[in-house]
């Protein structure tokens, strides 16, 4: 189940015009610069839509949009 | 009256209250440290020689400590200039070499090593950039009390803060003290700062938001704080850090406003400690600004416009709710200045005409200082900007005179980008373009578009900002029977 999650999240990271095909799941995100201030809302929105989960703000933090498996982590955290 | 004496002031009621607090590091310093610290600085950059007027680069990531080392330069007369730490070696020797700067205090470790000639001096002394630096401040005991300041005048030299010139090549903007000074008093007038506001520093120290954060709020006995590096692209460390320090005053981009609207940040009674927002920088779209102040409805909002050169030389605070089809104003006067319309000719508009906004006034840069010296501002100051004056008194920003761009708030020049990308190998043809908030740089190249190259080549030459987000790849640029880029075309390929 995670792992179907950890594969789509990261499909998704490898769209983004920030990013490219050798990003993988235990990619750090931040520190390779592919999220910038638009790209975590595009993420978030899409983590919404696809798991059918509500992240708060709060959530949105560097911790937990580390890595593809943090996100994947965060979006089983909020999908109880 | 010196920009770093607005601190100097009621120092004996303020001495044990926190002036700055680094909320990344949690290291913060009273006012009376502060003051302790800033006047080590300024012994140690006697002791090294540093005369008045002398520049100094810094490129060091936001700290109590590079607070300590502006108030300590000023205090010595030496002329601080904040270079962005996020930028690449080639950009920072270009900006050292045109503004002609050959020492420079950093915390970026092995910096030395590829700044050339430049000597590099360590910001904090526990942190040592590596064998080529020497450590910035001697024993504290060792150097206190011991150099008499000299005399300084208001229309001294305080600050530079360097820009992309319309030419591809960088220039400083030459701000004076009084400059400064006529700029922090009226915004702490006009925001009514004092010692029980918090103030969040979310812009960086290069930025010139950050004037009215250090010393509108230093000046008024107010709590500085300076927000996490990653709080401006993380709403969740932004609002936690508006919460953990009970935040009154924030000052930012539109573009960090409408990213804590998006994600619904103020829910649940967050960020309630807040009494104003300021923002600057890019218009802020009323349907966005309006959700925002539905959120907050106790928090008075300000609208500040002006460029470096000037600092904020009009300002608009919201009454009441923008309608959502409506425009921002960018206000009436301020700092000062006198606002006039001026058409092609240099006539004045006609009542409500558009033209370009012209600056006097006392917040109005010194000059610019590019590679072959100093160049004197013209009084006034022609700003590049249109606005049009509304029935209403308020002043309407109407579009730029050249090529001149916002990008998340921060400004870009379109012809330094295409320079930028023109000088990647194999490329034929360039142009950049804002689209929906993005840099869109549509590149013709000889052979495939090699998406990699062209970032390196353009954070060589380019600040971090000014990188394209998006690069897309066409035969040829489309144009349109008169020659003229078709921009219709443009925007159609990059949303493919």
């Amino acid at each position: 189940m995670s792992e179907g999650k950890q594969a789509e999240i990261l499909e998704f990271i490898r769209s983004l015009e920030s990013a490219n095909d050798s990003i993988d799941v235990n990619t750090d995100l931040i520190s390779s610069g592919v999220l910038d201030s638009l790209s975590v809302m595009e993420l978030v929105a899409f983590l919404s839509e696809k798991f059918g989960v509500t992240i708060p703000a709060g959530d949105v933090t560097p911790v937990n949009l580390r890595t593809v498996v943090t996100l994947s982590a965060l979006v089983e955290a909020r999908s109880v | 009256m010196l920009l770093h004496e607005v601190i100097s002031g009621p120092l004996e009621e303020w001495a044990a209250k926190r002036a700055v607090i680094d909320a990344g590091t949690t290291y913060s310093f009273s006012y009376e440290e502060l003051s302790c610290r800033a006047e080590d600085y300024e012994t140690a950059m006697r002791r090294l020689g540093f005369l008045p007027g002398r520049r100094v680069g810094f490129i060091a990531r936001k700290s109590v400590e590079m607070i300590a080392a502006f108030l300590g330069a000023l205090r010595a007369g030496v002329v601080y200039v904040p270079l962005d730490p996020q930028a690449s070696y080639s950009y920072w020797n270009l900006v050292l070499k045109e503004l002609n700067i050959q020492d420079v205090i950093s915390d970026v470790p092995g910096v030395s090593k590829k700044l050339g000639d430049v000597r590099v001096y360590a910001l904090d002394p526990s942190v040592m950039c590596d064998g080529g630096t020497t450590s910035f401040l001697y024993e504290r005991d060792d150097v206190r009390g011991e150099v008499v300041s000299p005399d300084r005048l208001p229309e001294d030299d305080a600050f530079v803060l360097a820009t992309s010139g319309s030419t591809g090549r960088p220039k400083g903007v030459l701000i004076s003290h009084e400059n400064a000074l006529a700029f922090v008093r009226w915004a702490s007038e006009e925001v009514g700062l004092c010692q029980d506001d918090k103030l969040l520093s979310v812009a960086p120290f290069h930025f010139d938001l950050s004037v009215f954060d250090i010393y509108a709020g230093l000046s008024c006995g107010a709590k500085v704080v300076l927000a996490p590096g990653l709080a401006t692209i993380f709403p969740g460390q932004l609002i936690s850090t508006i919460e953990d320090y009970k935040i009154s005053v924030l000052y930012c981009v539109p573009t960090v406003l409408r990213m804590l609207v998006k994600s619904d940040a103020f829910r649940d009674g967050a960020g309630c400690s807040l009494r104003t927002i300021i923002f600057a920088g890019e218009p802020f779209p009323a349907q966005s600004l309006r959700k925002l102040m539905e959120m907050l409805q106790e928090v008075t909002f300000y609208n500040f416009f002006g460029p470096t050169e000037t600092n904020v030389c009009l300002a608009h605070r919201l009454i009441e709710l923008p309608d959502p089809m409506s425009e921002i104003p960018i206000g009436r006067p301020a700092s000062g200045a006198r606002i006039t319309l001026v058409d092609e000719s240099g006539a004045l508009v006609k009542p409500g005409g558009i033209g370009e906004i012209l600056v006097n006034g006392p917040s109005v840069m010194k000059g610019y200082l590019k590679a072959d010296g100093f160049h004197q501002a013209e009084r006034p100051f022609a700003t590049g900007d249109f606005a049009q004056l509304g029935a209403d008194g308020n002043f309407y920003f109407r579009g730029r005179r050249d090529q001149q761009v916002k990008v998340r708030g921060a400004r870009v020049e379109l012809a330094t980008v295409e320079a930028a990308l023109m000088a990647s190998e194999g490329v034929v043809e360039a142009v950049a373009l804002v689209i929906n908030q993005d840099l869109v740089a549509f590149v013709s190249c000889e052979g495939d578009m090699d998406k990699k190259t062209l970032c390196q080549t353009c954070a060589q030459f380019l600040p971090p900002g000014a990188v394209p987000h998006k690069f897309v790849s066409v035969v040829s640029l489309p144009r349109l029977s008169n020659g003229k880029l078709d921009l219709v075309a443009l925007k159609a390929l990059a949303a493919s």
